[in-house]
C-alpha cells in the first residue's frame, strides 16, 4: 500500500488570548493513511476529530507534529508548508467536506460545484455537466440544480458539499460526517460515490458515527481519546 | 511560480521620526502615534507576496494603516522605506527605484485603484465615460470612436447602460460611481487591481453586487487584487489569504479560512470574535 499521508505526533491547542486560557482539542496523534484505503476517525464527540481534519487541511494550525503529505511533487508537511503550496494542494490534491456548506452565495448550486473544475481549467459547460451528473449520483433532485443551496435542506446541502469535494478527484478526501444528514437511500448514494473514489486511489480519512457504516467500510479505524493521545487499529 | 508582486519591510511615517518610535509604536504599544515625538508610524515594515491572479485580502480597523499601504503601491504616497518588485511581463521591476514618469507610466497602465471614496477615484468634472476615456487618453490611445466603443464596453461589462456614458457621475448612485471606478481602472487591461474599501457604506445588496462583479472580473481577466476592508464578510467571499494589521504592523498573515478560524494573534482574535 502506497503511502499518501503520514501523521505524526500532531497536536492542536487553541490558545485564547482574551480569556488568557489555553484548549486542548487533540494531543501527539499518529497514523498513516495509503492510496485507496478508507480510515474512519472514531470518538465521542468533543475529542478533536473535526480539529484533526482541520489541521491536516490547515484550516487550523496545528501546535505540534507534522502531517506528510505525499503529493505529485514530492512531500510537504502540511503543518508547516507555505500558503501558496497548501492552496495548489487544495486545488488539485487534497479535497475537504465539512459538515456545513459554505460556498458563495447567490450562485446556483450547479456553479458551487463546477466551480473547483473550472478552476482547474475545464470548460464551464462541461464542468456544469459534471456537477450535473455527480450531483443526480448523489441524488438531488434535478430541479433544485439552477438555485442557489441558500434555502436548501440540510441533507440537499450536504450533498452539494459532497458533490463539490469528490468532482475534482482529490488523492486525499477528509470527510467530516458525510452521511450525518442524509436519509438511508440516499447515504447509500453518498458512500457508493465515496467508494467509486477510493476505489479509483483516493486515501479517505472519515469521522463516522455510524458504526455499521464503520464496519462496512474501514479499513482501518483510528480512535482519538483527547487530550492523551490517538490509539490505531488494523 | 514568479509572485507580480513582492513587498519588502515598506514603511510609512507622517513626522520626523525618532529613536523610540520603533519601540513607542505598532501593535503592542498599542498605537502608531509616537508620544515622544508625535510621529505617525502609519506602516511600520509590511512584507508580503501577491501570487498571479491571486486577491489577497488586508484587514483591520481605521488608522491600520492598511489603506497608506496600497496607497504607497499605487504611487498616492511615498514610503520611507522598503521596497515593492512588480512583475511586469516578465521583468521584474524595483517600484520605489522608478523615476516619475516610469511610475506614472505603471499607475496609468498596469495598476488599477478603486477608492472608497469615489470621488478620489473619479473626476465629476467630466461625464462617466470621460473618466473612462481619461486613463486611455494617457495610455496614448486617441481614437476618439475606438475610446468611445471601449469605454462603452466598460461600462456596460460592469453594469452601467450605455446610455448613460456621457452623464456625471455626479447623477449616480453610490453603488454605480464604485461601477464606473471599476470600470475605469480596467481601461488599460491592468493585471493588478488595488481596492481600498470597495463597498464600504453601501447598501448591503448594492454591496453583493459588487463583490460578485469584482470576483466574475477576477475569475473572467485572471486579475490579481490587493483587497483592503475592514469587513471581515468582503474578507471570507473574495479573499484566498488574509493579511491582519494594528497600528501600522502587519501582526498576522495566513489562509483566509485559518485567518477567521483560528486566528493566532489576540487582536485578529478579538477582530473575529466581535464579528461573530
Amino acid at each position: 500500500m502506497d503511502g499518501i499521508l503520514d501523521v505524526a505526533g500532531l497536536s492542536k491547542t487553541f490558545t485564547l488570548h482574551e480569556r488568557g486560557a489555553t484548549l486542548c482539542a487533540f494531543e501527539d496523534v499518529s497514523f498513516s493513511l495509503g492510496a485507496g484505503s478508507f480510515s474512519a476517525l472514531v470518538a465521542p464527540s468533543g475529542s478533536g476529530k473535526s480539529s484533526l481534519l482541520k489541521c491536516i487541511y490547515r484550516t487550523y494550525l496545528a501546535s505540534a507534529g507534522s502531517a506528510t503529505f505525499r503529493s505529485q511533487h514530492g512531500d510537504v508537511n502540511l503543518v508547516s508548508a507555505d500558503e501558496h503550496a497548501i492552496i495548489e494542494l487544495r486545488r488539485r490534491e487534497i479535497g475537504y467536506v465539512s459538515q456545513f456548506l459554505h460556498c458563495l452565495p447567490r450562485q446556483s448550486c450547479l456553479d458551487v460545484v463546477a466551480r473547483p473544475l473550472i478552476a482547474l481549467g475545464a470548460n464551464r459547460v462541461e464542468a456544469r455537466a459534471r456537477a450535473s451528473e455527480m450531483l443526480e449520483a448523489l441524488g438531488l433532485p434535478a430541479h433544485l440544480l439552477e438555485l442557489p443551496p441558500a434555502t436548501f435542506s440540510g441533507g440537499e446541502k450536504q450533498r452539494v458539499n459532497l458533490a463539490r469535494g469528490l468532482l475534482t478527484g482529490p488523492r486525499l478526501l477528509l470527510l467530516d460526517e458525510p452521511t450525518a444528514s442524509l436519509d438511508a437511500q440516499s447515504a447509500e448514494r453518498a458512500v457508493e460515490q465515496i467508494t467509486q473514489a477510493r476505489n479509483r486511489g483516493a486515501a479517505i480519512l472519515a469521522i463516522l458515527h455510524d458504526s455499521s457504516l464503520v464496519r462496512r467500510l474501514a479499513d482501518q479505524t483510528i480512535a482519538l481519546r483527547a487530550p492523551v493521545g490517538a490509539r490505531t487499529e488494523n | 511560480m514568479k509572485p507580480i508582486l513582492d513587498v519588502r519591510n515598506l514603511r510609512k511615517t507622517f513626522g520626523d521620526g525618532c529613536e523610540q518610535c520603533g519601540r513607542l509604536t505598532g501593535a503592542a504599544a498599542a498605537t502608531n502615534r509616537c508620544p515622544a515625538c508625535g510621529t505617525i508610524v502609519a506602516v511600520r515594515g509590511a512584507s508580503f507576496t501577491l501570487r498571479h491572479g491571486e486577491i489577497l485580502g488586508v484587514m483591520g480597523e481605521s488608522g491600520s494603516g492598511k489603506s497608506s499601504l496600497v496607497r504607497m503601491l499605487y504611487f498616492d504616497e511615498a514610503p520611507v522605506s522598503g521596497s515593492a518588485v512588480f512583475d511586469d511581463k516578465g521583468t521584474p521591476v524595483e517600484m520605489f527605484a522608478l523615476n516619475a514618469a516610469q511610475q506614472r507610466r505603471l499607475r496609468n497602465t498596469r495598476f488599477g485603484m478603486v477608492y472608497q471614496n469615489a470621488h478620489m477615484g473619479l473626476n465629476f468634472g467630466i461625464s462617466a465615460g470621460g473618466n473612462i476615456a481619461e486613463r486611455l487618453l494617457l495610455n496614448e490611445q486617441a481614437h476618439y470612436e475606438k475610446i468611445r466603443e471601449r469605454a462603452r464596453y466598460l461600462l456596460e461589462r460592469t453594469g452601467i447602460a450605455a446610455a448613460r456614458m456621457d452623464e456625471s457621475p455626479h447623477r449616480f448612485s453610490g453603488g454605480m460611481q464604485q461601477r464606473v471606478q471599476i470600470a475605469r481602472a480596467l481601461a488599460t487591461d491592468p493585471p493588478l487591481l488595488l481596492l481600498d474599501e470597495v463597498t464600504t457604506g453601501l447598501d448591503v445588496s448594492v454591496q453583493a453586487r459588487i463583490l460578485d462583479l469584482i470576483l466574475e472580473l477576477q475569475e473572467a481577466l485572471g486579475l490579481s487584487m490587493v483587497v483592503v476592508t475592514h469587513d471581515m464578510g468582503v474578507i471570507r467571499q473574495l479573499a484566498t489569504r488574509t493579511l491582519v494589521m494594528k497600528n501600522g504592523e502587519v501582526v498576522e498573515q495566513g489562509l483566509t479560512d485559518q485567518i477567521l478560524e483560528d486566528p493566532q494573534h489576540a487582536y485578529t482574535q478579538q477582530l473575529v470574535s466581535a464579528a461573530l
